[in-house]
């Protein structure tokens, strides 16, 4: 019978005997590869934690500030659209203009506070300063046809548009636009006279000049009329027609110290309206000859713009005169 | 020699306690690899041009800066005002609607100066901007019913369907006067305090809420994202 007892352990079948130390060897070197493996595979997962976390870091800060320079354009345009229409209803006094715009900033609060609370904003407008002046809107078949005085001791101006009829302009060319064209002088009281010319220059293009003491002018820029009645010649947005045209406004007189006066030279050289809106140096009204085209209007108004979320805080006093030229 | 029994199972012994412990390194080290594994497995998801990533990121931040910006330069020059005001106040829809459309806005810039033709500059610079980049474009127009503003209506302008996942948006308000003329053929004389009060025929969609010579605070939503 054959002997089937189970008989003691081994040693040498079990552990391989002499071999012992090589076949360790060979289980450390797999345990060594297995460790390698798994610190790259974490190495690569903690860089991308790393990348991760930057992105989420640095994520929304754009967002943030647009936020607030979107409450502060909608309380600047919407202030500035406020004056504008005030001063082209055209208010018997200057008070009674005040208390318009004040109406009128108390409501912009009301719109905007309404309009961010559904964002989870707090947003207030409060209305802190208005400067007085006069906004006198003119044909030029009213003004004197040789020099007539649109404003006198003024030292802001905003919103001077020419509307010109394009065929109403005389033709000349730049010597010649000195004595024969349209031109409005700007005298400032310290630093010299500006001109800008309005004329006719070639196939019947509405053209603008701009000259110094009464030197002739440079060609600035030039529009064909494209059967237009009117062509606006924005003196202060320094717009032609629609298009930007800069350089039309005296970069002296953009923020000067002193007064300057503004006169219209030869207006029956072109036809059309003027329209401004002047601050004089002192007092709330400007001089002017066309004293019967003279309103009371508001130039200036300073608001205070609060806008605060759970990430935010800003706050701005702004001066708010639309029309401008830039500085 | 004394026991030689003894040395071997010592041996034996200090055998088997080497084997255990390369045996327990060798589970931890696989028990990390398969929890590692698993981790970069769950974080690891098909990357397709709409799905959340750092680029994608990217691309939605300039995609909103575009868009703020659109409307900042739009309202500056005026083209963003003209293209609200391009309303035809007795069919009560914008101007040169496709007839097809129920009502109001302009389903898809047709051709590459699709949304031009009626909406002028701002058209023009959203065509130029999104609609020519395969960026499609919602404009919206929201604004409140009364002066107590308990609830908000929206005017759609312009409707390419609905937002993806990754859209984003951009607003802007605009504040129309009473003396405001429309802009749409032929209404160029109407002003919104006419339509208001019934001096000019027809209806504009905004109520008027706004205080003394202001008639309405409208704002402006503009949606994008890539089609």
């Amino acid at each position: 019978m054959a002997d089937v007892s189970i008989g003691p352990p081994d040693g040498d079948r079990l552990f391989g005997g002499k071999d012992t130390s090589s076949a360790d060897r060979a289980q450390l070197l797999l345990v060594s590869g297995l460790v390698m493996a798994v610190s790259l595979v974490t190495l690569v997962v903690l860089l991308n934690a790393t990348i991760y976390s930057e992105n989420v870091a640095t994520r929304g800060i754009e967002s943030a500030d647009g936020e607030a320079l979107e409450v502060r354009a909608t309380a600047v345009d919407g202030t500035g659209e406020l004056l504008d229409a005030t001063n082209r209803a055209g208010p018997d006094t200057h008070a009674d203009a005040a208390e318009t715009v004040r109406n009128g900033v108390n409501d912009l609060d009301r719109e905007a506070s309404r309009s961010y609370a559904e964002r989870g904003g707090v947003a207030r407008i409060e209305l802190l300063e208005i400067r007085n002046g006069s906004r006198i809107a003119t044909d030029m078949a009213a003004a004197d046809q040789n020099a007539s005085i649109l404003a006198a001791d003024v030292d802001r101006t905003r919103g001077f548009v020419l509307d010109v009829d394009p065929g109403s302009l005389v033709e000349t060319n730049a010597s010649g636009a000195v004595d024969n064209a349209f031109h409005v002088d700007l005298n400032d009281s310290t630093g010299g006279t500006h001109q800008v010319y309005v004329y006719n220059g070639t196939d019947g293009n509405v053209t603008v000049g701009v000259g110094d003491d009464g030197a002739d002018p440079t060609v600035w820029c030039e529009t064909p009329p494209d059967g237009r009645d009117r062509v606006a010649v924005d003196l202060t947005g320094e717009r032609l027609g629609g298009r930007p045209c800069p350089g039309i406004w005296p970069t002296t007189l953009v923020a000067p110290d002193d007064t300057y006066d503004i006169t219209l030279m030869n207006a029956n050289a072109a036809a059309g309206e003027v329209t401004v809106i002047a601050r004089p140096v002192s007092g709330d009204t400007v001089t002017t000859n066309l004293t019967a085209r003279r309103q009371p209007a508001v130039y200036e108004a300073t608001i205070d713009l609060r806008y605060r979320t759970a990430e935010l805080r800003f706050e701005t006093a702004v001066r708010v005169a639309p029309g401008e030229p830039n500085a | 020699m004394g026991f030689p029994r003894l040395q071997a199972r010592e041996d034996v012994k200090n055998a088997i306690d080497d084997r255990a412990q390369a045996h327990t390194l060798e589970a931890f080290a696989a028990a990390i690899l398969l929890v590692a594994a698993l981790t970069f497995a769950l974080q690891a998801t098909a990357v397709t041009p709409l799905s959340a990533s750092t680029s994608n990121q990217h691309i939605e931040n300039q995609q909103r800066a575009v868009a703020t910006d659109l409307l900042t330069t739009s309202a500056e020059n005026g083209d963003l005002e003209a293209a609200i005001l391009h309303w035809d106040p007795e069919n009560e829809t914008f101007a040169s609607s496709p007839p097809e459309v129920d009502g109001e806005g302009y389903p898809r810039a047709a051709g590459p100066n699709g949304f031009v033709a009626p909406l002028g500059g701002f058209g023009e610079a959203l065509n130029r901007t999104f609609v020519d980049r395969q960026i499609a474009v919602n404009v919206d127009i929201r604004h409140y019913n009364t002066t107590d503003r308990t609830e908000r209506n929206t005017t759609s302008l312009i409707d390419m369907g609905s937002p993806s996942n990754n859209a984003v948006s951009a607003t802007r308000t605009i504040v129309l006067a009473d003396d405001t003329n429309l802009t749409a053929p032929g209404y160029e004389e109407s002003t919104l305090r006419g339509l208001a009060d019934g001096t000019d025929t027809g209806a504009f969609y905004a109520t008027e809420i706004g205080a003394g010579p202001l008639f309405a605070y409208v704002e402006v939503r503009i949606v994008v994202w890539r089609m």
